[in-house]
C-alpha cells in the first residue's frame, strides 16, 4: 500500500509540476520597449533597416526567426531628415511648356494662340475709333519662346535689365482703315517670390498712306496701338501662362504650387521650363523629408504640358495630403477597413475586425531601381472579440509606370512591397501580432498585384485626366486629356515625370 | 542422546481460504527433517499447489484475496527452491540462461561470489547430455523430461536445501517418472536436501517419499498416510515390495477422492467473502501505481548491480514493444500523418490554397495527435505483447520460479521491463511523430512546399513561442504515457494469471485503462495549458 500512496504521490507531482514546466521552457516573446528587445533573444534577433540611407521615412524590424521560414517580428518607422523647409521651399518641380502649346503653327483651337485671338476678338468685336475704324480680325498671330540671341530686333523693346528669354507674340489686328502690326514680349521676372511677366509692346498704325501716316505721327497713333495692344493681347497672354492654380482637396483644402526663386529657362521656338515649388506648412514639428537638388531630364521637344515632379515635391505633396488630413479622408473613402471587415472569408474565418486607417506619419516616396516605392505607416485598431489592440501596419508599393499609347489612363504597375503589423498594447510597446495572419495576406501579394494595379490607376487618371483647371479672374481652363507618367531616378532621388496632354479652353 | 535436527520447514495451524470465501486448507501441520523427502498427495481442487503458493509468494496470494491464517509457519527463506509443474524454464533465457541465473542468485552465501560454475556440471548431475549447456539452445526444444530434470538442475544450481517439487511428473511417461525419482532420491542423499514432493502420481510418490500426507477432501486436512507402516522410499526397495506399496497407496488413494472428490470447500463467513472482493477491486486500481514506485525504487540499483539480468529482460521487452511492430508504427503513422495533413488542406474548400493551410498548420498536427495516438496504438500493440508475455510467465509459473530462486521479481522482471516499455514507448513515439512528418511531407511535396520538412518539423525543434506550450504538453504527455503505461502494463500483466483467459483479460483490461490515462491526460493539459 505504500509503494501504491508513493505511485500515487509521483502522478500527483507530475500534475503540479505540468504548469511549472509550461512556464519554465516558455520562449521569451519579442517584444520591443523603447527600442530594446529582450536579452535572451539577442542572439537570434536580426536588427535591419531598409536598407535605405539618408532621409526619408525609415523602417527597422526586429526580427526573431524560427525553423520552417517562421518569423516574428516587429517594426517601428521613424522620419528622418534633413528636412523640407516650409519658409524656404526648394525647387523641386517644374513645369515644362511646350511650343506646341503656345502656338502649332496655325494658332489652332486649344493653343494660347487660339485662345489670344479668340480674346482680342472678343473684347473688339465692336470697337471702332474714328482714326482707325471698326475692328475686322486678328490676323499673322504666332507666339513663340524666344530668345534675344536669335531675335535681334526685339533688342530696342527689352529693357536694360529683362531676361533675355520670353515669350514672343506677333499679330496683326485689322481694323478698316488700318492694320496694326504688333509684337508683344512677355518678359519673365521674379518679384516677391513670385513669377510676373512684363509686358513689351511694340504697334505701329499702318495707314498706307503717307498723309495718314503723318497724321498718325504727331497724333500719337502708335502709342495708341501699343497700349491697345498691351491691353488686348498682354494681358490675355499673361492669363493664359499664368501660374499653377491650386488644386482643390475638397474641405476648402489646397495644394498650391509656386515659382521658385530660380529664372525659367527658355529655347527658342521650342519650350519653357518654369521651376515650381510646393508649398508646405510645418505641422507638430512633423515636416517632410528633404532630399536634395534632382537632375530633371531634357524636357519633351513636342510635348504640351509636362510635370517634372522631383521626389521632395512628390514627398511635399504626400506630406501636405497627409497634414490636411486629406489621405486619412482618401484611405476611409477607399474602404480598406469595410472592405476587410465585409469580406466573407474574414466574416466566416476571422475574429479580428479593422478600424479606418489613419496615418501616422506622412507617406514618402523613394527610388528604388526602375521603380518608386511607396512607405508609409498606418494606425489602425484591431478589433479581436472583446479586445482591441492600436496596430502599427507598414506598407510598402512599388510603382513601375509603363510606356503606352493610351492617355487616357495611367499606365502604372503597382505591387505590394512590404507589408508589416506591429501591435502596440502600450505606447512605446511593440509586440508582434497576428503575424500568420499577414504572412498569409503578403504570401497573396501575386493575386493583389492586380486590384492594386487597377486601383492606383485609377486615382492617378481620376487625379488629371479629364480635369479642367481654372482659377479666378482668368479666363481660360486648362483641360488635360491624358497623361503619360514616367519614372527616372537619378541616384537617391528621381522625377516623375507627368507629360499632360492639355490644351487651353476659352 | 543427540538431539534432533531442527526441521527445515515446519507448519502448524495452516488456513487458507478463496477469495470468494471456500476453505481450501484447514488445519494443516507439517514438520520435515534435513534429508527428508515428504509427499502431499491430493486429488485435483485439494490445495495442493496453493500450499506451494503459501510458502513462496504468501503476500501475493494474500493480496489476490485468499485469507492465509497459520500458527506457525517456519523455515528459512533462502533455503527454499521450486521445482514448478513442468518444469516452468525461463524461456526468455536459453537453458544455460536458466542454470545462470540459479547460479548467480544462489542461496549459498560462501558461494555467491566464488568464480563462475560450470553450467553444464549442473546439468550431467541429473542425467543431462552436457552439450544442452551451449549457448543457444532454446527451452523449448526440450522434452518434457528434459524440461524438468533442468528444473531440477537449476533449483540444485541455486543451492536449495528445501526443495518444493510441485506436481514434477506431469507429462511425463513411466520410465521418466521413475529417472525422475531416482535422480530426487540420488540428490537428497547426495546434497543432504529436504524436499516436498506435491503429487498425485502415485508411482513418484511411493518412490520418492520418506512420508506421505494427505491434504483431505473431506475435512480440508493434512493427513499423515501410513504413519507408522511407511518402509521408506521405494527407490530403494526392492521392487516386489515397491509393487506392494503402488497398489495399497492407489487404493487409498483412489477410496479417498470417490468418496470426498466432488464435495466444494465449505464455505467461510459473508464478512470475510466481502472483505476479499474488495480487496479483490481495490487492488488492480492501486497496482500500477505500486509498480511505477517499486520500479523507479528497484531500477537504478538493478541496473547498475545486475546489469546483465537487467539487459536480458530489457532486450527481450525492448524486441517485443518496439523492434516486431515497427513496420506496423512506421506505415500507421505515416498513414495518420499523410491524411490528416491532406485533409486539413482540403478544408479551405475551393479559393483556398492548400499550401497556405499548410504553412499555418506547419508542424502542429504532429505535436497535437502524436501523443494520444501513438500511446493508444502502443497499449494495444506493444502493451498487449508485453502484457501477453507476462501473464504467460505468470500462467506457466515462471514467475513463481523465479521468486523460488530467490529472484525477486520486482528486481528482475519488472524494474527492466518497467524501464524497457517506458523507453519503448518513448522510441515509438518519436517514430510515430517522425512517421506522421513523413507523411505530411509528402503532402506538402504535393503541393510544391517550399523547404516543407523545415516547416513541418519547426513546431517539434524550434517552435515559436505562442507554440512553445503545445511542444512542452506534447513531451509532458509523451513522458506519462511512457511511464504510466508501462506501470500498467507490468501491473495487470503481473498480476495473479489462474488460467488463460485472465491473460486476454490482463491484455483487454491493460488497454482500456491506458486509453482512459490517455484521455484524462489529454483532457487535463488541455485546462492547464488554456
Amino acid at each position: 500500500m505504500k509503494a501504491a500512496l508513493a505511485g500515487l504521490a509521483i502522478v500527483v507531482a507530475h500534475a503540479l509540476a505540468l504548469p511549472w514546466l509550461i512556464d519554465h521552457f516558455a520562449r521569451a516573446e519579442l517584444i520591443v520597449v523603447d527600442g530594446n528587445a529582450p536579452a535572451e533573444l539577442i542572439p537570434r534577433l536580426t536588427i535591419d533597416d531598409d536598407g535605405a540611407r539618408g532621409p526619408g521615412l525609415h523602417h527597422r524590424r526586429w526580427t526573431v526567426r524560427y525553423r520552417g521560414g517562421v518569423t516574428r517580428s516587429v517594426g517601428a518607422a521613424t522620419l528622418e531628415g534633413p528636412f523640407q523647409d516650409p519658409l524656404q521651399a526648394a525647387c523641386s518641380a517644374r513645369v515644362v511648356v511646350g511650343q506646341r502649346f503656345l502656338d502649332d503653327g496655325a494658332a489652332s483651337p486649344g493653343t494660347v494662340a487660339h485662345t489670344v485671338v479668340a480674346a482680342i476678338t472678343g473684347q473688339m468685336r465692336d470697337y471702332h475709333h474714328w482714326t482707325i475704324g471698326s475692328f475686322e480680325r486678328v490676323t499673322d498671330v504666332h507666339v513663340a519662346w524666344a530668345q534675344l540671341a536669335g531675335r535681334p530686333d526685339d533688342m530696342f523693346l527689352l529693357r536694360a535689365h529683362d531676361a533675355p528669354s520670353y515669350v514672343r507674340a506677333t499679330a496683326t489686328i485689322e481694323f478698316d482703315r488700318v492694320s496694326v502690326p504688333i509684337t508683344v514680349l512677355l518678359v519673365p521676372a521674379l518679384r516677391d517670390h513670385a513669377l510676373r511677366f512684363d509686358v513689351r509692346v511694340r504697334a505701329r498704325l499702318d495707314f498706307g498712306n503717307r498723309l495718314f501716316d503723318w497724321i498718325s505721327d504727331h497724333l500719337d497713333g502708335d502709342r495708341f496701338a501699343t497700349d491697345l495692344a498691351r491691353q488686348e493681347i498682354g494681358e490675355g497672354l499673361i492669363d493664359a501662362l499664368g501660374p499653377p492654380p491650386p488644386l482643390p482637396l475638397g474641405g476648402g483644402r489646397t495644394l498650391r504650387f509656386d515659382y521658385c526663386g530660380r529664372p525659367p529657362e527658355v529655347v527658342d521656338g521650342a519650350y519653357a521650363s518654369l521651376p515650381l515649388s510646393v508649398s508646405i506648412t510645418g505641422a507638430g514639428g512633423v515636416l517632410p523629408p528633404m532630399l536634395g537638388d534632382v537632375a530633371f531630364p531634357a524636357p519633351p521637344r513636342d510635348g504640351t504640358v509636362t510635370l517634372d515632379l522631383g521626389l521632395d515635391a512628390v514627398n511635399a505633396i504626400l506630406y501636405e495630403t497627409w497634414r490636411t488630413g486629406f489621405l486619412d479622408e482618401e484611405l476611409a473613402r477607399a474602404g480598406l477597413d469595410r472592405r476587410f471587415n465585409d469580406d466573407p472569408s474574414v466574416q466566416e474565418l476571422l475574429t479580428i475586425r479593422l478600424s479606418p486607417l489613419r496615418l501616422a506619419l506622412p507617406p514618402f516616396v523613394r527610388a528604388s531601381g526602375d521603380r518608386l516605392r511607396l512607405e508609409a505607416e498606418a494606425l489602425v485598431n484591431i478589433g479581436d472579440g472583446a479586445h482591441a489592440t492600436l496596430g502599427r501596419v507598414w506598407g510598402g508599393l512599388d510603382f513601375r509606370f509603363a510606356n503606352g499609347r493610351d492617355t487616357s489612363k495611367v499606365g502604372v504597375d503597382v505591387t505590394l512591397g512590404a507589408l508589416e503589423l506591429t501591435c502596440e498594447p502600450a505606447p512605446h510597446t511593440l509586440v508582434p501580432c497576428y503575424a500568420d495572419l499577414v504572412a498569409a495576406l503578403r504570401d497573396r501579394a501575386g493575386d493583389l498585384h492586380g486590384a492594386l494595379t487597377e486601383t492606383f490607376a485609377s486615382i492617378l487618371t481620376d487625379l488629371f485626366v479629364g480635369r479642367r483647371v481654372g482659377t479666378d479672374g482668368v479666363p481660360a481652363q486648362l483641360e488635360i486629356r491624358g497623361v503619360h507618367a514616367t519614372a527616372a531616378s537619378s541616384g537617391d532621388n528621381a522625377v516623375l515625370r507627368l507629360a499632360l496632354d492639355a490644351s487651353v479652353l476659352e | 542422546m543427540a538431539a534432533e535436527p531442527e526441521p527445515r520447514l515446519r507448519v502448524e495451524g495452516l488456513r487458507v481460504a478463496l477469495p470468494d470465501g471456500r476453505v481450501l486448507i484447514d488445519g494443516a501441520s507439517l514438520a520435515i527433517a534435513p534429508g527428508e523427502v515428504v509427499v502431499l498427495l491430493g486429488g485435483s481442487g485439494a490445495g495442493k499447489s496453493t500450499f506451494a503458493r503459501v510458502l513462496f509468494e504468501r503476500d501475493a496470494l494474500e493480496h489476490a484475496g485468499f485469507e492465509v491464517v497459520a500458527e506457525k509457519v517456519s523455515f528459512d527463506r533462502g533455503e527454499l527452491g521450486l521445482v514448478p509443474q513442468r518444469g516452468a524454464l525461463f524461456d526468455h533465457l536459453d537453458v544455460r540462461g536458466n542454470l545462470d541465473l540459479a547460479l548467480r542468485y544462489r542461496s549459498d552465501e560462501d558461494t555467491r561470489d566464488a568464480p563462475d560454475e560450470d553450467p553444464a556440471s549442473w546439468l550431467e548431475r541429473v542425467g543431462l547430455d552436457r552439450e544442452l549447456a551451449a549457448p543457444g539452445t532454446p527451452v523449448t526444444r526440450l522434452s518434457g523430461g528434459q524440461a524438468q530434470r533442468v528444473a531440477v538442475a537449476r533449483v540444485l544450481a541455486s543451492r536449495r536445501r528445501l526443495l518444493f517439487l510441485d506436481e514434477p511428473s506431469v507429462g511425463l511417461d513411466p520410465l521418466r517418472v521413475r529417472q525422475l525419482a531416482r535422480l530426487i532420491r540420488e540428490q537428497v542423499k547426495t546434497l543432504g536436501v529436504s524436499a516436498i514432493v506435491v503429487t498425485h502420481d502415485v508411482a513418484l510418490a511411493a518412490g520418492v517419499a520418506d512420508r506421505l500426507f494427505l491434504l483431505s477432501l473431506e475435512d480440508r486436512k493434512l493427513e499423515p498416510l501410513f504413519d507408522d507402516t511407511w518402509p521408506g522410499a521405494m527407490e530403494d526397495r526392492d521392487e516386489a515390495e515397491r509393487a506392494r506399496w503402488l497398489i495399497e497407496l492407489e487404493k487409498t488413494l483412489v477410496d479417498h477422492l470417490a468418496a470426498h472428490g466432488d464435495r466444494a470447500p465449505p464455505r467461510t463467513t459473508i464478512r470475510a467473502r466481502a472483505f476479499a472482493a474488495l480487496l479483490r477491486r481495490l487492488t488492480p486500481l492501486a497496482a500500477p501505481f505500486q509498480v511505477a514506485a517499486t520500479a523507479l525504487a528497484f531500477t537504478p540499483s538493478q541496473l547498475a548491480r545486475r546489469t546483465r539480468d537487467f539487459a536480458i529482460v530489457g532486450a527481450r521487452v525492448l524486441a517485443q514493444a518496439f523492434v516486431r511492430p515497427l513496420v506496423f508504427y512506421s506505415i500507421v503513422s505515416v498513414l495518420i500523418g499523410y491524411t490528416v495533413l491532406y485533409v486539413i488542406s482540403k478544408v479551405g474548400g475551393a479559393g483556398v490554397r492548400p499550401d497556405a493551410l499548410i504553412h499555418q498548420i506547419g508542424g502542429s498536427y504532429v505535436i497535437a495527435l502524436a501523443p494520444a495516438l501513438s500511446a493508444i496504438l502502443f497499449v494495444a500493440a506493444s502493451g498487449s505483447a508485453t502484457n501477453a508475455w507476462l501473464g504467460a510467465m505468470g500462467l506457466t509459473r515462471q514467475t513463481l520460479a523465479l521468486e523460488a530462486l530467490g529472484v525477486d521479481r520486482r528486481r528482475y522482471l519488472w524494474a527492466p521491463a518497467w524501464t524497457a516499455l517506458g523507453v519503448a514507448y518513448l522510441l515509438v513515439a518519436s517514430l510515430f511523430a517522425l512517421g506522421m512528418l513523413f507523411g505530411g511531407w509528402l503532402v506538402c511535396r504535393q503541393y510544391g512546399v517550399p523547404d516543407a520538412w523545415a516547416l513541418l518539423t519547426g513546431d517539434v525543434v524550434d517552435p515559436r513561442p505562442e507554440r512553445v506550450r503545445y511542444t512542452v504538453r506534447a513531451a509532458f504527455l509523451i513522458w506519462m504515457y511512457a511511464w504510466g503505461i508501462a506501470s500498467d502494463v507490468i501491473a495487470k500483466g503481473g498480476a495473479e494469471k489462474p488460467e488463460a483467459d485472465a491473460v486476454t483479460r490482463g491484455m483487454t483490461a491493460s488497454v482500456v485503462a491506458c486509453t482512459l490515462w490517455v484521455v484524462a491526460w489529454e483532457l487535463a493539459t488541455v485546462v492547464v495549458i488554456l
